[in-house]
């Protein structure tokens, strides 16, 4: 797919939005190739294990978006209950809660909203989850760790 | 005088000056009055040659933009109308504009358009209403999002869809109340369920010919501005120093991406099984005009995926079962052929990385 390939105006608009209104710790580019393909940086949330990490995702708008959800992926790697070894990430809204109403944006903020509120309830990956619950204060050390070990900006 | 006369006197003064005049003793007269000057209680004193002061009330519902507008335009009006009598011609104004006003705000959720494009005079696309929780779409998106809907529950070819002729509105209502039954549609922007009386409202609606949906050359001046090349090198130059300390999440053994593949997902796993790694290159290869492809390397290929040390090995991937059915679980295998057509593709899509530059 190249640059000049067209795209439902709704793909446009939200792109060109997501441009020239960042939402705060949140930054999403298009990939020049295929422009349903979004680079994306996810700012750890201050006062979340994550503070200080800069996050990489990957984010593809499938053929029948907006009706069916984006794929997103942790690129950088994370030790979060709902986010998984290969990036893969626990969330409703990616999933069943899907609705056309939301949005790239909507998304990105969403996952950002997990970084701050991990909840090992509904894990993605037990171990994590098991460490969480059973000893809260020594798996938050062990993601400051990792977001320092392998999230820090350049 | 005689005393009768100043007893009418002060008949008079209670009669004129009602409330405000307290008798304190009839016979001699002490009288305390309030007096104010007599144009005090007129807002605009020099009506109609000064316009009158205007001001709406009870605006919730009307868009603050609306209100302000609205107001502009009724002093205009009055301004316009100084020296004439204006007080029914303002009300009337009013009156017009607020039933031209009274359409939805903001956008369709589906396209994010605006529902009613401002200062149309014909509104080219229609909107519709649920009724139940009042919000609002392009009557064309909402029939797209609606046929997608019972296509994916597989309930397009059943019965349900007869409500396209029913012969009466009885049958409108079984028809509604089956489909509904089968379908549990929500609302896209609130989850309120849909009920019977929005499927009654909208019924005639959701067998209405659509026209293919158009789609639009990208502004690629916004998107491949300065500040987005930049942007973009921040973002290689993150991915590098990541990568250089091994933060960066390594594809599994077989999940080899070369730029320019099909990836393909879950449901066309079975036949994609046979294709191996030499097509993948030749994939490559085939669609080696874009600058991608030029830097494009194969990612690394990794025996099994290692978190980085020790601690890692308390990760592990539980989300097999329902989740493991995401993509990204799924080998990575690649579909012969050129890319698909929009309709009737397989599902998957073409992946194309500009930063596998490391080796």
């Amino acid at each position: 797919m190249s640059a000049n390939s067209n795209l439902p105006r709704r793909i446009i608009k939200e792109t060109q939005r997501l441009l020239s209104e960042p939402a705060p710790g949140i930054s999403a580019s298009p990939s020049e190739d295929n422009l349903r393909y979004f680079n994306v940086m996810i700012l750890g949330p201050t006062q979340s294990p994550y503070e200080g990490g800069v996050f990489k995702l990957e984010l593809f708008l499938p053929e029948e978006y907006p009706m069916a959800a984006p794929k997103v992926r942790f690129l950088t790697k994370i030790y979060h209950p709902n986010i998984d070894k290969l990036g893969r990430i626990c969330l409703d809204i990616l999933k069943d809660k899907w609705s056309p109403a939301l949005q790239i944006r909507t998304v990105l903020l969403s996952i950002q909203a997990l970084l701050s509120a991990p909840n090992p309830e509904d894990p993605l990956s037990e171990n994590i989850a098991k460490h969480w619950k059973t000893n809260e204060s020594e798996a938050v050390e062990t993601a400051k760790e990792w977001t320092r070990l392998y999230a820090s900006g350049a | 005088m005689a005393e009768e006369e100043t007893e009418e006197e002060v008949e008079a003064a209670i009669a004129v000056y009602g409330a405000d005049c307290t008798v304190i003793r009839r016979s001699p007269p002490y009288l305390v009055v309030r007096l104010q000057p007599r144009t005090a209680n007129d807002i605009s004193q020099q009506y109609p040659s000064v316009p009158p002061m205007l001001e709406l009330k009870d605006t919730k519902g009307l868009e603050d933009g609306k209100v302000s507008r609205l107001l502009s335009e009724l002093r205009e009006l009055a301004d316009e109308l100084t020296s004439n009598p204006m007080l029914v011609a303002i009300c009337e104004k009013a009156l017009d504009r607020l039933t031209e006003m009274n359409q939805p705000d903001g956008n369709c959720c589906f396209c994010m358009e605006p529902l009613v494009m401002e200062n149309e005079v014909s509104n080219l696309r229609p909107f519709m209403k649920l009724l139940s929780c009042f919000h609002c779409f392009h009557s064309e998106c909402f029939i797209r999002w609606w046929r997608w809907m019972l296509q994916r529950k597989n309930l397009d070819k059943s019965d349900v869809l007869l409500i396209s002729r029913p012969e009466e509105e009885k049958d409108v209502i079984a028809s509604c109340m089956k489909l509904l039954e089968e379908a549990e549609m929500k609302c896209p922007v609130c989850r309120k369920s849909i009920n019977i009386q929005d499927m009654l409202s909208i019924w005639s609606i959701l067998t209405a010919d659509l026209g293919q949906e158009q789609d639009f050359l990208p502004d690629a001046e916004v998107i491949f501005s300065n500040t987005e090349i930049e942007r973009k090198a921040k973002f290689d130059e993150l991915f590098r120093a990541q990568q250089h300390r091994g933060g960066i999440i390594e594809p599994r053994k077989l999940e080899v991406i070369v730029p320019g593949m099909f990836v393909s997902l879950p449901s066309a796993r079975a036949d994609d099984e046979e294709s191996g790694l030499a097509s993948s290159t030749l994939q490559a290869s085939e669609s080696s005009s874009s600058s991608a492809d030029a830097r494009g390397e194969l990612l690394q290929v990794t025996d099994n995926v290692s978190l980085g040390g020790q601690q890692t090995g308390q990760c592990e991937d539980s989300g097999r079962g329902s989740k493991s059915s995401e993509r990204f679980n799924n080998p990575l295998t690649q579909k012969k052929g050129r890319r698909p057509n929009h309709t009737g593709a397989k599902k998957g899509y073409w992946v194309r990385r500009d930063h596998e530059g490391s080796k």
